[in-house]
């Protein structure tokens, strides 16, 4: 997912997007840690009082009725916590879900043929922890921000009923915090994008040495590649802690000055006190007063330093918000809209169509009429773009110039049936992947579908028959095995049109024979187009085009 | 529990240092926090009765004051001190251990598992015992710590101080416990939902062409977006949980503090403290339960950890890989006596009693259908497989040279340079050796023709390269470990027929004298071989 570095509004501009219509509630829940934040200051007073109160009477009776009122502020303060802690909770798994959406739907809207798609381990890890980054964004930065905002200048302003020169202290202690964390946060947020994008392409290596385990055992470099995670890892480890150094500095400058600013307004009080100072306050400043100024300073810098840490959390989901733009704003090959304009197969045509990639000509401008029924083999060296005609034929990739048109006509669909060199497979059973193209076939079509595959004995292969759990990457299924089951498949299908790209590419030659029989069969009375370069399928299609010969030329429908 | 005793005992004897570290960085830290507080408070007050009494002048502030300014800075320098030891310890810890894992894995038979579950499970279980450290442990013991130094401290002031404390702490840790239990079905269900994403997103990728033409593609949406609920569900369940456990936390707190005022308003009604004592206690009091607030978190991750670390103990217990044959110093070349082989222990054999001796120098093919087990024979003398029955010989005539090389049926190339996917097979290969390998495959004027050469980079499907070119590129890689004998599986599949011809000519002229075995596909192979064997499939039984 390499894109050129982008100015970070860009990102921030997506969050904004991402969060959507629960920024409402982002802010409700803001209010409610607000509120909470103010009846702890509450709560601290009525400390205060009863300590003062049992130190002017020396009697414990006398604490009792204030404990009762710190009490009663503190269930509602807690109620107020638990208010907030829910809301901004629901507003996070409400984003994270949307954006879940969002990224499968972009991702079903690329085309397959764009080989600068990313790897599935990185799309994995896209929708999987990198959408998890946002969650403590929203839990937590949002409020602490608002928090951040309001509650320090609540708890001056209270300061200031009771002493200036305490204010002074905190305020002067105060406003350092966001200069320091100006510098110190813009460097963490650029540190913890890399290591983020680190963490995913570490993902990324441990795949893929596990899917080609088999072959690092066979060339005993199990141990190597093994030093290697080990090296990499520590490699992640150094850039982790380089970004946590960073963090962990800003946090401490927090913290120093918020110690400072305690141990100050304390001094301070003590002396004032004491009578050493007599300026600062409004006469004298009484004990349950310089309690209280006491207790409360460390809740000035408190919504500060909760700020600090969450501020790290916007970083991480910003550079989230980077890898998840990639996908959702790429200038990927988009897939043709279809209509949903489907019609029984006529003919099929290209009209002076031209495909080109990224400026360069893959296929240049041909014509060509395919008529309902006919078998067609594309021939053709590698890389002459047979796969790519394929493509503009099943409308996975639009032409750049021209049409292909089905029954004449640029906007209509036929049902095609698809036969790829290795089919895929999804995670379930061998029967939920055989009614790919039909729901619920019955029984007797079942049966028939496999005898047309010649796939009988691969079923029975299987102890658990139809139930058997096809393994990822078909594993436990040979390339052969898996060419009849894709064809049993196909037979299922009500597809007009089958394209096919190199069936027997891999294939031995009796399994082969079996596989274009089944195909052969499988096209009786349909349309077959099928890129090959395999001379027995040459030899049975009604008609051969050579890619290399196709442009310019116009192709009619053979005699 | 088990699991997490054995993970901590484990990342104890790894990083003892670091982790000790931590501990006493953290809990100076809360305690300097503690004292900076309890000791302001303590000052002011006695500044404040002294002030009253008219002794201000003779009152000793310049050690209390000191003291203060001491904490402050202490604070700060010890707070910083544990997050530095603590997270590089964990980091450590996961490295190590993902680095053993994957080998560990890699000795196993773990061909059951779907390859993104097991990435799932090694990344996405090693970062959830991320936490154990951090989370669990160090939160545990340094509450523990403070709770002993508390009562030690306080016993001698206030009786019933400890008293409450010691109830407060026992209540807390209850509801802490009950959140862990609570949690736990959660956390799994977030693990699996996120598991679950992982699949299906990685089929989508996969299996898009074949889901777009079957119209597929809307139900493979709708799972996931099904998978992306379930996982929010649970999330938002562990959310309440955590509230409900932080309400129930805090409520306690404010009991402790209200019990903190009064029960020392009774020590110094009974005259058993001063004022600024008590003031101490309470601001003191208030500072410590500090510790309250990480205990929660750890409880929660407690589930998921215990989790994490039953699936990695589940991985890495799985059955050990099968023994290769034994490697011995005689004629001929391969020697298998009789075997037996079958897929699982209720079906049929894929072998039964076949044997084969090939002798030095020897080139064969094996030929029969698909699934008459020609690849099965490659992989027992690979080692891959183990026969029920009988036995392998391979014979290794030359010092330093490998006795096997194998072609796998499978072609299996890595996400990085043409280079370093050649180097798998030896990793001191200079560059004219690799390049002399891409001529013995026909494949150099290709990579030549690339704007990196040697260094282009391959992606997840062999990156501009076709089917018979990642071949020939996995060809090249036995041409560099040059075994004495060559296991060929299918090894010209997806080449035409002229180019097919010359790479087994090249090859066979590279690996002269050395034992071919090819497992035949197409009349080519069969060829260049100098004895043909064809294959009967086993009597189904």
């Amino acid at each position: 997912m390499n894109r050129p570095e982008k100015p970070s509004t860009d990102d921030a501009r997506l969050l904004t997007t991402l969060v959507g219509e629960n920024s409402r509630a982002l802010t409700l829940g803001g209010m409610a840690s607000i509120l909470a934040a103010f009846l702890f200051i509450a709560e601290l007073a009525a400390i205060a009082l009863a300590i003062d109160s049992v130190l002017r009477t020396s009697s414990s009776e006398a604490a009792l009725h204030y404990l009762a009122l710190f009490m009663l502020l503190a269930l509602v303060r807690i109620a107020a916590d638990g208010l907030s802690s829910h809301v901004l909770a629901k507003a996070a798994e409400a984003v994270k879900l949307r954006t879940r959406t969002r990224l499968v739907d972009a991702l079903a809207e690329i085309s397959p043929v764009d080989k600068r798609r990313p790897h599935a381990g990185e799309i994995a890890s896209l929708i999987t922890s990198h959408v998890e980054a946002l969650g403590p964004y929203l839990t937590r930065y949002h409020a602490a921000r608002l928090r951040a905002a309001i509650v320090p200048l609540f708890v001056l302003a209270v300061t200031a009923c009771f002493s200036w020169a305490a204010t002074i202290v905190l305020m002067v202690a105060g406003p350092l915090i966001p200069v320091f964390m100006a510098l110190i946060g813009g460097k963490a947020r650029i540190a913890s994008e890399k290591q983020l994008q680190e963490v995913g392409s570490m993902n990324g290596a441990l795949l893929d040495r596990l899917q080609s385990l088999t072959t690092l055992k066979l060339f005993d470099a199990v141990p190597r590649a093994a030093a290697t995670l080990l090296k990499e890892g520590n490699s992640i480890r150094t850039r982790t802690m380089t970004v946590l150094r960073i963090a962990f500095l800003s946090s401490a400058v927090l913290e120093l000055f918020s110690a400072l600013g305690v141990a100050f307004v304390a001094v301070y009080v003590g002396f004032n006190l004491l009578g050493h100072v007599s300026f600062g306050a409004y006469g004298e400043l009484t004990l349950s007063a310089g309690l209280f100024v006491l207790m409360i300073a460390p809740e000035y810098f408190r919504p500060l330093r909760d700020f600090a840490a969450a501020y790290h959390e916007r970083a991480a989901a910003l550079a989230a918000c980077r890898e998840i733009g990639s996908l959702l704003e790429g200038n990927w090959i988009a897939l043709p809209q279809r209509t949903k304009n489907f019609e029984p197969l006529r003919s099929l045509q290209a009209a002076q169509a031209k495909l080109t990639i990224s400026g360069k000509t893959i296929i240049p401008a041909f014509g060509l009429c395919i008529e309902r029924g006919e078998h067609v083999a594309l021939i053709g060296q590698s890389g002459s773009g047979k796969s790519m005609l394929l493509a503009l034929f099943g409308r996975l990739i639009a032409p750049t110039e021209g049409k292909i048109l089905v029954n004449n006509d640029a906007e209509t669909n036929c049902d095609v049936a698809w036969l790829g060199q290795r089919p895929a497979f999804l995670q379930g059973s061998l029967a939920s992947n055989l009614c790919l193209y039909r729901s619920e076939p019955a029984q007797a079509e079942f049966a028939s579908a496999i005898r047309l595959a010649n796939a009988q004995r691969v079923v029975e292969k299987f102890s658990r028959g139809y139930h058997e759990i096809i393994r990822e990457n078909a594993a436990n299924v040979s390339g052969g095995e898996a060419q009849r089951l894709a064809i049993a498949r196909l037979a299922l299908s009500h597809a007009d049109l089958i394209l096919a790209d190199e069936p027997t590419e891999h294939l031995d030659d009796e399994t082969a024979q079996a596989v274009i029989d089944g195909m052969f069969s499988l096209a009786l009375g349909r349309t077959l187009i099928v890129a090959t370069h395999d001379p027995r399928i040459v030899k049975r299609a009604g008609r051969i085009i050579d890619v290399a010969t196709l442009a310019g030329g116009h192709n009619g429908a053979a005699a | 529990m088990k699991q997490i005793l054995r993970l901590t005992a484990m990342m104890w004897r790894a990083e003892k240092q670091w982790l000790l570290i931590g501990f006493a960085a953290s809990l100076l830290a809360l305690l300097s926090a503690i004292a900076l507080l309890a000791l302001s408070g303590w000052f002011i007050t006695a500044a404040g009765l002294a002030g009253a009494a008219g002794a201000g002048l003779v009152f000793d502030f310049f050690r209390p004051s000191a003291g203060i300014r001491f904490f402050a800075l202490f604070r700060t320098a010890t707070r910083y001190g544990e997050r530095i030891a603590t997270h590089d310890a964990t980091l450590r810890f996961l490295t190590a251990l993902r680095g053993n894992l994957f080998a560990s894995v890699a000795a196993k038979r773990v061909r059951s598992f779907r390859n993104s579950e097991l990435l799932q499970r090694l990344t996405g279980d090693l970062d959830a015992i991320d936490g154990l450290y951090l989370r669990v442990l160090l939160p545990t013991v340094v509450a523990a710590a403070v709770l002993l130094l508390a009562c030690a401290a306080l016993f001698r002031i206030s009786p019933p101080i400890v008293f409450a404390v010691i109830i407060v702490f026992l209540l807390a840790a209850v509801a802490l416990f009950a959140a862990g239990r609570l949690s736990r079905k959660s956390s799994r269900r977030a693990a699996l939902g996120t598991e679950a994403l992982r699949v299906r997103s990685i089929d989508l990728v996969h299996a898009h062409t074949d889901l777009l033409f079957s119209g597929g593609v809307p139900a493979q949406r709708k799972k996931l977006e099904k998978a992306a609920r379930y996982l929010a569900n649970a999330t938002l369940r562990l959310a309440s949980i955590e509230t409900a456990v932080s309400s129930v936390l805090a409520a306690l707190a404010a009991a402790l503090t209200a019990a903190f005022v009064y029960l020392s308003a009774r020590a110094l009604e009974a005259g058993d403290i001063g004022g600024p004592v008590m003031v101490m206690l309470v601001i003191g009091g208030l500072a410590a339960l500090e510790v309250f607030a990480p205990l929660r978190r750890g409880a929660l991750e407690f589930g998921r950890i215990a989790f994490s670390g039953k699936r990695i103990e589940d991985l890495v217990s799985a059955p050990a890989a099968y023994s290769a044959p034994a490697v011995v110093k005689q004629t001929p070349a391969l020697l298998i006596q009789d075997i037996t082989y079958r897929r699982g222990a209720d079906s049929g054999p894929v072998l039964e009693r076949f044997s084969l001796s090939v002798a030095k120098g020897e080139r064969i093919a094996l030929a029969g259908r698909s699934g008459s087990g020609k690849t099965t024979i490659l992989s027992l003398v690979a080692g891959l497989l183990e026969p029920e029955h009988g036995c392998i010989l391979v014979s290794s005539a030359e010092e330093g040279r490998h006795a096997l090389g194998y072609l796998t049926q499978q072609t299996e190339l890595f996400r990085s340079s043409i280079a370093e996917n050649l180097r798998v097979a030896a990793p001191e290969a200079s560059d004219a050796e690799l390049w002399k390998a891409l001529e013995v495959v026909e494949l150099d004027r290709k990579v030549r023709q690339l704007e990196a050469g040697l260094h282009w980079p391959l992606g997840e499907s062999g990156g501009g390269f076709s089917g018979g070119e990642t071949r020939r590129l996995a060809l090249a890689r036995l041409v560099l470990r040059n075994p004495e004998i060559w296991l060929l599986d299918e090894p010209t599949a997806a080449m035409d027929e002229a180019l097919a011809s010359r790479v087994l000519e090249n090859l066979t002229t590279f690996a002269r004298g050395a034992t071919l075995i090819i497992a035949a596909h197409h009349d080519r192979e069969k060829h260049c071989a100098q004895r043909v064997i064809t294959i009967a499939p086993a009597e189904q039984t």
